[in-house]
């Protein structure tokens, strides 16, 4: 059975990238939110084994909708993504006891090595 | 040795060179001298923090829809995603040189929310460095303006 993977992003673009990328995978895009608001409401809805969660959005952003995310439910698995890749925002991510943050646009090879270190968290 | 001006300006230059490709598939090189072109799309995207800065960017007809498509990846081709997409463009590659300027300052300062649309660059008198560049690819132009100061 193919890992679901919810993406919450403003602009399509990594939606597509992602639908792009993992196309005969043993992953696959079960939804799109365009905000932090939208995401939690569709994490609900759908429950996805992988969030894919956009750091710079309106309204609430994707440390804050992270935050409320793993208050819910502390093991969700979140990879979080931004245009922005700094040592300060990684410590950010990190201080929310997440791990990944990757850079825009994805990469595949990296995009895929760590869906394979998030399965073994 | 370079000026702290001179290099914030090339971390933008570098990062629209270098990462431009990565995301659209195309080059996009930077020109010292005016290209004359007819704007089609604005875009603005601010920093807050220790490096303030407001950029605005003007792009040809021809280079918006080179940007969209290679966006879209030829799975949509909607006209109301063209802006998100613009607007995705411009946040990518601004993130990439606000990293470095962040990683050698030090300091942190963060993106605003691209706007896209027939915006003026109405805040341009607000900081005391300006740069301007040009930058042309295959498919169009792009013309990028920038005012910023910084505390570092």
């Amino acid at each position: 059975m193919k890992k679901s993977v919810l993406v919450v992003d403003d602009s399509p673009f990594v939606y597509y990238q992602l639908k792009d990328m993992i196309d005969g995978s043993d992953y696959e895009v079960i939804g799109s939110a365009r905000s932090g608001e939208e995401g939690i409401e569709m994490y609900h809805e759908l429950k996805p084994d992988v969030i894919i969660l956009d750091i710079i959005m309106p309204g609430i952003d994707g440390l804050e909708t992270a935050e409320i995310l793993l208050k819910e439910n502390k093991d969700i698995k979140i990879i979080m993504l931004s245009s922005l890749f700094d040592a300060n925002l990684m410590n950010d991510v990190k201080a929310l006891g997440l791990k990944f943050l990757l850079p825009k646009p994805l990469q595949k090879d990296v995009l895929f090595a760590t869906l394979e270190m998030l399965e073994k968290k | 040795m370079r000026s702290v001006h001179e290099d914030v300006c090339h971390m933008f230059v570098d990062s629209f060179t270098s990462v431009s490709e990565k995301i659209t598939g195309f080059s996009l090189e930077y020109n010292e001298e005016e290209k004359e072109f007819q704007s089609a799309q604005n875009v603005k995207i601010q920093s807050v923090g220790t490096f303030r800065a407001s950029l605005f960017f003007s792009m040809d007809k021809d280079f918006e829809q080179a940007v969209f498509l290679a966006m879209a990846k030829n799975i949509s081709s909607k006209e109301e995603l063209k802006e998100l997409m613009i607007g995705e463009f411009i946040n990518i590659i601004s993130g990439h040189a606000l990293t470095k300027i962040n990683n050698l300052s030090g300091k942190t300062s963060r993106l605003t929310v691209p706007l896209v649309g027939p915006a003026c660059w109405e805040d341009k008198e607000k900081f005391p460095q300006q740069c301007t560049v040009f930058f042309q690819s295959a498919y169009g132009k792009m013309r990028m303006d920038m005012g910023y100061e910084c505390d570092f």
